[in-house]
């Protein structure tokens, strides 16, 4: 007797999962098709629940004596609301006053054992404000531009090292706040519309701010997560953990027949099958819809 | 006396096989993971001793210019 190829095994396992998902009673039907058939499981909604949350909590200023510790996602402290301070504009800081930043490299180094890119995924409100903008629909059917070009991806590392690393070192300003489009969504755009003192020193820096903002905004109902992908210095930061922290993905590669279901569920267009930890995985969890992901702690899997 | 000898083993590895004594069943996290966590706490409490929160704090307390985009 002949075990059951691993594509069977898997098309019924997707078939099992999207039964219970409907509600369903269990079918033993095979998929018609090799489709993507990921379905938004609690965790998903959780994840959104969990991104709202992060945004009331990190610009909310009910607790403004936490602004001494960097929040680990980027969000900036010069919004009148903000809790913590930007980690991307302190490392800036202490590289501005050429000064080891032993408390900030110590704070990532944790986050980065503990979660890798994991707060990408779950608290950065930019992440969350990029994800709703990828929602929206132009027409009937989702117009994306797909970006399949890794090397597109390794732009963030000249940003880094460019702007964050060099580029405050040698002129001890704080490059790439200059440039945020975070930064002027949050801090920028506020201030400038509540203070008319603010709003008379506004000038040429701050219209190319406010260009970047529009163009990040329209580049994000149109691609997944392009800051994320192409310029975040934070993630460039926690992206070299995520193949060592605590919380990691296993493909089961008996169930996984490569249908793809995970790369379209995937927001930041990267093929999960293919390595499941790699640098631009944020561990938003939505490819564990597919049987074949499972999320692993430690060493075990669960 | 050899067949004695070679119980007296088994009995331990099948004891030390259950969990007792097993330090890697009982602690799932990798010693990588647990390196980078022990760093990343002493390079924090290195900042701390350095007044580096304080920096933070004043760093972000300050309306920033670069942030906001003014010239």
């Amino acid at each position: 007797m002949t075990s059951k190829p691993a594509t069977d095994r898997h098309k019924s396992a997707v078939n099992r999962e999207r039964a219970i998902n409907n509600g369903r009673a269990v079918s033993n039907k095979p998929a018609v098709s090799n489709r993507p058939v990921v379905s938004s499981r609690p965790a998903v909604h959780k994840r959104t629940l969990v991104q709202l949350a992060s945004l009331v909590f990190a610009n909310s200023y009910v607790l403004s004596l936490l602004k001494f510790c960097p929040a680990p996602v980027l969000n900036c402290h010069a919004c009148p609301l903000a809790v913590m301070a930007c980690p991307i504009g302190s490392l800036q800081h202490f590289i501005g006053q050429r000064r080891f930043p032993f408390a900030l490299v110590g704070f990532f180094t944790v986050i980065g054992a503990l979660v890798g890119r994991m707060t990408c995924g779950w608290a950065c409100p930019f992440g969350f404000l990029q994800d709703l903008l990828f929602k929206i629909r132009l027409g009937r059917k989702k117009l994306q531009v797909k970006i399949r070009h890794h090397a597109w991806e390794a732009a963030r590392y000249p940003v880094f090292v460019g702007l964050v690393l060099i580029g405050a070192f040698a002129t001890g300003e704080p490059l790439f706040c200059k440039l945020c489009p975070a930064g002027g969504l949050e801090a920028g755009l506020p201030l400038v519309a509540i203070d008319p003192s603010i709003r008379a020193m506004a000038g040429t820096l701050f219209i190319v701010k406010m260009a970047i903002v529009l163009v990040f905004i329209v580049a994000a109902i149109l691609i997944k997560r392009p800051f994320c992908r192409f310029i975040c210095p934070l993630g460039t930061i926690y992206s070299p953990f995520n193949k060592v922290s605590y919380v990691r993905l296993k493909v089961d590669n008996e169930l996984c027949n490569k249908c793809g279901a995970c790369r379209a569920a995937c927001p930041m267009d990267i093929d999960p099958y293919l390595d499941a930890d790699s640098k631009g995985c944020i561990k938003c969890l939505e490819c564990t819809s597919c049987p074949a992901i499972k999320v692993k702690y430690g060493t075990s899997a669960e | 006396m050899r067949d004695k000898k070679a119980d007296k083993h088994e009995k331990i590895c099948d004891k030390a096989r259950e969990g007792r004594g097993s330090l890697r069943t009982k602690i799932p996290i990798r010693p990588g993971t647990c390196l980078l966590l022990s760093l990343g706490i002493g390079f924090i409490v290195i900042g701390a001793f350095r007044s580096e929160f304080e920096t933070i704090l004043l760093n972000a307390l300050i309306l920033c210019a670069s942030c906001i985009g003014l010239r």
